[in-house]
Parts: C-alpha cells; sequence; structure tokens
C-alpha cells in the first residue's frame, strides 16, 4: 500500500509518516504544492493524505488535478479548517474523506483503512483477527461461525478497536470516534471505561480470543491473546 | 422632541413677543392719529363757529346740543381761559336711544360786545373706534397668518435641508459593524457633508480594527491548530513506545489531557469568532422537535450512563420551528443539553417541555441558583470542573444573538435550574 503525504508543516509530516509506517505502508512525503503535483503526476497510489494550505497553493486546486487525470486514488483532506464550505467543496470534488487537525492518529489510521476497504471492493472485506471476523458493511461480528448481538455503539467500539489493533488507543479518541464531538467533559472518561468493560464481557461471553486491555488510564489496546 | 417642534416653539414665542411689542407701539400712535385728527377737526369747526357767533347773537343762542353737534353757554364776567381742553365720552343720544363715544372740545370766547361764551363742540369717535377695532383684528389676523405660514415654511424648509442628514441618520441606524455603510455622497449642504465624511472615516477605522481582530482571533486559533496536533500525535506515537516506566505514562497522560483540552477550548473559540463573523448563513427551517427527540437518542448512551432520567414533555400539538442555520440550530441544543447532564448528579433529572414558540430545559444540580448576569461570559465556571471549558453557555448565547427572533432566559425554580429559549416571529 502507497501512501502520499502531502504536508507542508515537517513535523507533522514526520509523526504521521512514522505512525503509518509502523502499518507497513510505503509512505512518500510532499511538502509543496510543485512537489506534490509532480509526484502524483508520475506515480500511482493507494491514498494521498492533502492539506488544504500550502504555501504555494491550495490543496483544492491539487484535487482538482488529481482528478483531472483521472487517477483512482482515495484522497483524504487533513485541513486545519474546520470550514463546511471546504468539507463541502472538497467532497463534491472527488476526495474521499475530511479530517480536520487536530485529529488522534488512531482516527486518522480508521479514515485510512476505511478508503482503502472501500476502494478494494472486491471479494472479502471482512476484517479477520484469530477467530473472530468482522464486517464492516453488513455491520456483523461472527466469533467462530457464530454471530455476536451487539448493539451500533459496541459495534463501532469493536471495530475501532480492531482497524486499531495492538495500538493504544486513548480514552478522548475512543469518545470521539464513537459519540462524536459531544463527550468534551469529565464524564466521557468513565464513561468509555464502562462501554469497554461492557464489551470485554460480550467477548469472553462468545469466547473471542482476544483481549482488550488497559494501559495505565490512559486507554486500551486491542491484543490477540497469547502474545 | 423632534427639531422642528424646537424651532417652532422658540419662533412662536419669539414672535408673540415682537408682534406684541409692534402692536402695542403702533395702535398707539394710530390712536393718536386719530384722535389729532378729530381733535383738529374740532378746532376748524371752534373757529368757524367763533367767527360766525362773534357778531351774530343768533348763533350764539345754542344752548343744547343739536343738529350742529355744538352748544354755547352764556357765563358771567371773568376770566377765562382760551386755551382748548379735549375730553372723550360716552353720551346719550336720544335719537339713536343709545350711548356712544363723543370727543367733545370746551373753549371760551367773548363776542363783540365782551361777554363770556363757553363752547362746546362734540363729534361722534364711533367712526374711527370702529376703525381702530378693525385694525386691531387685522393685526390679530395678521398675527396667526404670519405664524401660520412661518410654521409651514419652516416644515417645508426643515424637511428639504434635513432630508441629507435623515438619509445619514437611517443608514447610520441600520449599520451594524462588519456590514458596508456607503451614505450618497450628493450631499451639497458643507456641515452635513464633513458630518457624514467623519462618519465614514471613523467607521472605516472601526471596521478595520474589527476585521483586525476577526482576523487575530481566527488565525490564531487556526494557526494553534496544527502545533497541537503535532504535539498530542507525538504524544501517541510515545504511548506505543513500550519502553516507558508507569510514571513517565502518567505524566504523558496528563499532558495528554492539557492538550485534549486545549483543543476543545480551541475549537470552541474558533466556532464563537466564526457565528459572529456571520459565517453560519444556511438557514433553513427547523423542527425543533425532531432535532430536541434525535439529540436525545444520541446522547442516551452518556446520561444512562449518570442514570440521568430524561422527560420530554410536547405543550403544543403543532412543532416548533426557528428558522436558523442547522449547524447552530444543532450546536444551541447540544450544548444546553450537554450542559444539563454535566452539572446534573447522578440520578438527577432532566426535563424538557416544547411549544410551540418555545423549549425549556430543566435539570437539576448540586450547584446553587447562578447568576444570570455571569453564566453567559466566557471561561465563567461555577464549579472548579476541571474538563469544563467555560464556552458552552457563551457558544449558547452568541447564537442566540445571531438569530433574529431568539431570546434565553435563565431561572432557578423549585431547585431546577431552567434555560428557557423563546422564538417570536
Amino acid at each position: 500500500m502507497k501512501v502520499l503525504i502531502i504536508e507542508d508543516e515537517k513535523e507533522l509530516q514526520r509523526t504521521i509518516q512514522e505512525s503509518l509506517q509502523k502499518e507497513m505502508y510505503v509512505i512518500e512525503v510532499a511538502n509543496t504544492y510543485k512537489d506534490a503535483l509532480h509526484k502524483i503526476s508520475s506515480f500511482d497510489y493507494d491514498c494521498i493524505l492533502l492539506d488544504i494550505m500550502l504555501p504555494d497553493g491550495n490543496g483544492i486546486d491539487l484535487l482538482k488535478e488529481i482528478k483531472e487525470i483521472e487517477r483512482s486514488d482515495s484522497v483524504i483532506i487533513v485541513s486545519a479548517k474546520d470550514s463546511i464550505d471546504d468539507k463541502v467543496s472538497g467532497l463534491e470534488l472527488g476526495a474521499d474523506d475530511y479530517l480536520t487537525k487536530p485529529f488522534h492518529l488512531s482516527e486518522l489510521h480508521a479514515r485510512i483503512k476505511s478508503v482503502l476497504r472501500r476502494k478494494n471492493q472486491n471479494g472479502n472485506n471482512s476484517i479477520k483477527i484469530n477467530n473472530l471476523e468482522l464486517f464492516p458493511d453488513e455491520f456483523t461480528v461472527l466469533v467462530n461461525g457464530k454471530e455476536m448481538e451487539m448493539n451500533n455503539k459496541e459495534f463501532a467500539l469493536l471495530q475501532y478497536l480492531v482497524i486499531n489493533k495492538n495500538r493504544l488507543l486513548t480514552k478522548a479518541a475512543i469518545a470521539e470516534n464513537i459519540w462524536g464531538d459531544y463527550m468534551d467533559e469529565v464524564d466521557s472518561y468513565d464513561f468509555v471505561y464502562s462501554q469497554v468493560k461492557n464489551l470485554r464481557k460480550k467477548l469472553k461471553q462468545y469466547q473471542a480470543d482476544l483481549e482488550i486491555k488497559s494501559i495505565y488510564g490512559m486507554g486500551y489496546k486491542l491484543t490477540t491473546e497469547g502474545e | 422632541m423632534k427639531l422642528h417642534h424646537h424651532t417652532q416653539k422658540y419662533l412662536t414665542i419669539g414672535i408673540l413677543i415682537v408682534l406684541s411689542i409692534w402692536v402695542a407701539l403702533f395702535y398707539t400712535i394710530l390712536l393718536d392719529e386719530v384722535y389729532d385728527n378729530i381733535d383738529d377737526g374740532l378746532k376748524n369747526t371752534k373757529i368757524e363757529i367763533i367767527k360766525k357767533a362773534y357778531d351774530n347773537p343768533e348763533i350764539r343762542n345754542k344752548p343744547q346740543f343739536g343738529l350742529n353737534n355744538f352748544r354755547i353757554t352764556a357765563l358771567p364776567p371773568g376770566e377765562y381761559s382760551t386755551k382748548n381742553s379735549f375730553v372723550t365720552k360716552m353720551v346719550f343720544l336720544p335719537y339713536d336711544d343709545e350711548e356712544q363715544p363723543m370727543r367733545i372740545l370746551t373753549t371760551f370766547f367773548q363776542d363783540s360786545n365782551e361777554n363770556n361764551y363757553k363752547l362746546e363742540i362734540r363729534t361722534s369717535t364711533i367712526e374711527a373706534d370702529e376703525l381702530l377695532q378693525d385694525f386691531g383684528l387685522a393685526v390679530l389676523a395678521l398675527y396667526f397668518m404670519l405664524l401660520l405660514s412661518i410654521f409651514l415654511i419652516n416644515y417645508i424648509v426643515l424637511r428639504r435641508v434635513w432630508k441629507p442628514f435623515h438619509s445619514l441618520l437611517s443608514k447610520l441606524k441600520a449599520y451594524r459593524v462588519g456590514n458596508d455603510f456607503k451614505p450618497e455622497t450628493t450631499n451639497k449642504i458643507t456641515e452635513f457633508k464633513a458630518l457624514e465624511d467623519e462618519l465614514k472615516r471613523m467607521i472605516h477605522n472601526i471596521e478595520n480594527t474589527f476585521t483586525q481582530q476577526k482576523m487575530f482571533i481566527s488565525n490564531a486559533a487556526h494557526e494553534t491548530q496544527t502545533p497541537l496536533a503535532i504535539a498530542t500525535n507525538k504524544l501517541e506515537l510515545l504511548f506505543e513506545d513500550t519502553n516507558l516506566t508507569d510514571k513517565q505514562i502518567e505524566q504523558l497522560v496528563s499532558v495528554h489531557q492539557s492538550l485534549n483540552r486545549l483543543i476543545k477550548l480551541n475549537r470552541s473559540l474558533l466556532m464563537l469568532s466564526k457565528i459572529e463573523n456571520h459565517q453560519y448563513t444556511q438557514v433553513e427551517s427547523i423542527n425543533f422537535n425532531d432535532l430536541i427527540q434525535r439529540t436525545i437518542e444520541e446522547f442516551e448512551d452518556i446520561y444512562e450512563f449518570k442514570e440521568i432520567s430524561v422527560a420530554v414533555n410536547k405543550i403544543s400539538p403543532n412543532p416548533l420551528i426557528i428558522t436558523m442555520d442547522k449547524g447552530l440550530a444543532i450546536t444551541l441544543f447540544n450544548n444546553l443539553f450537554k450542559n444539563a447532564i454535566n452539572h446534573n448528579f447522578e440520578s438527577g433529572k432532566i426535563e424538557i417541555e416544547i411549544n410551540s414558540d418555545y423549549f425549556l430545559i430543566k435539570n437539576t444540580s448540586y450547584s446553587p441558583a447562578l447568576d444570570p448576569t455571569l453564566i453567559y461570559n466566557r471561561f465563567y465556571r461555577s464549579t472548579t470542573n476541571e474538563q469544563s471549558t467555560g464556552l458552552g453557555l457563551a457558544l449558547v448565547q452568541t447564537i442566540i444573538k445571531e438569530t433574529s427572533g431568539l431570546s434565553i432566559d435563565y431561572y432557578y425554580h423549585q431547585n431546577y435550574h431552567c434555560f428557557k429559549i423563546s422564538y417570536s416571529f
């Protein structure tokens, strides 16, 4: 999987790069509009992370360029501008997703995976970890071939953990991913804890070969047992 | 009091005084002149009579006023002044059967035999009086005519002359910071032109300052997003490092939480400045009954976790429809509802009442009644809730201000904190 990061802020770019490399992606970077344009027209990427505000040009123009040369690259706009207009025009121009800075790295991983999954619609789209199989499009989870009963929120939580397996998810990132921006208040962390507890109970009940580990009150990590 | 009423008032009083003095003077002079005229006539008649009576005893024999209107009375010998004396008095005239004002001249003379006589000549002044009366009426009429015409002229002139001023004023009334102010530049009156120029200059300065401040706030909030993203993401990378000690992790967690709080704060500030910059303009009819229902469902996990009971009471069969930006409508209710959850205690209560022109959200809380003059202030906190940004209600109030027809009212009633949002069409 080849990912191009177009981001003028070098530190941020390096952080994203480092995090994505752990997922075994092949990463290329571009810091300027010119550089990005050159790379886009010369190579194919599976996913492009596009910053809208570049020192020598606008990311939206770059997006138009990508669509003009009819590349099938998926594009995720990453912008500090939380403007609805940008979001709408970006998505209308063919961007696959829109992420507002600052974001959690786990959220970025989830978005990239979801975009790539949508792109490779051929064949099996499920995510398999040990004896658990998650079907994102059907909203179903099978454990040992048996369907797990769960509500929407539990499914979303499990999916977020599965996509980010072996990666620490902070409680804030979980809360934001599943309950949106409302969860900015004090109770949210206890609340996430109680939701995770429920999910753990369910996984145990269905004898899933997974474990949600608590990491120092900081967050959770999904690990395959025995590791 | 309007300007033309003011001028009218002073003009009325001023003209009344000037005209009164003038009328009094003129009337006195005229009166004097009229009587002078009559007296001259009487003196003439006197000379005629004395001349004829000097050697004509028949004429001297006129003891009563007759048709000739004079009377001669014989007097005993002695010294008599030949000076004329005039007097005006009311005299009863038998043939008119009424009293009439008469001017009477009294003088003394001697005939050819040096006998003394008193001569009295009278003449009616009724015509002169009528004249003076007419004159008085004319002056009064003139006074009122003058006033009326002055009023009219004053009114018309003032209206014309002040027209550019009023148009400027109405433009100024309609002006709001951030909007355009473009008065007509066809002002010919120097003073108004100067006023207009000064206003333009002032507003230009205000606009500049306002724009700069606006830019500053939104730029500052924007620009901080990237470093914040870098900082949190670096921390998240660090968490994946397994070589950290518990103590280090604990400290990093606290840094991460603070950063998250800063991010939330920054977002709220950005949103506040965007609302104030009128950047939310997707106005449509929002059905608040649906919106409230949806929001409550979205928050279900959260309030149920706190074991808070939520009750909705729809008073009117008609839904509450408010014309406003959809994003703002959602933010408005979310913030109020979030507020009601966050400041509630375990197993507390939230009651929502919806009518066709308002909605009311009531919640129980540990905190006592709040000061309604302070709660909407940015960063106001009633408690030392560390995670609260202190911007929620400020956001609510800014949305209310930005949406026409909305108003908010806070009160504390029977242990419930109540926020009432009213809508007038």
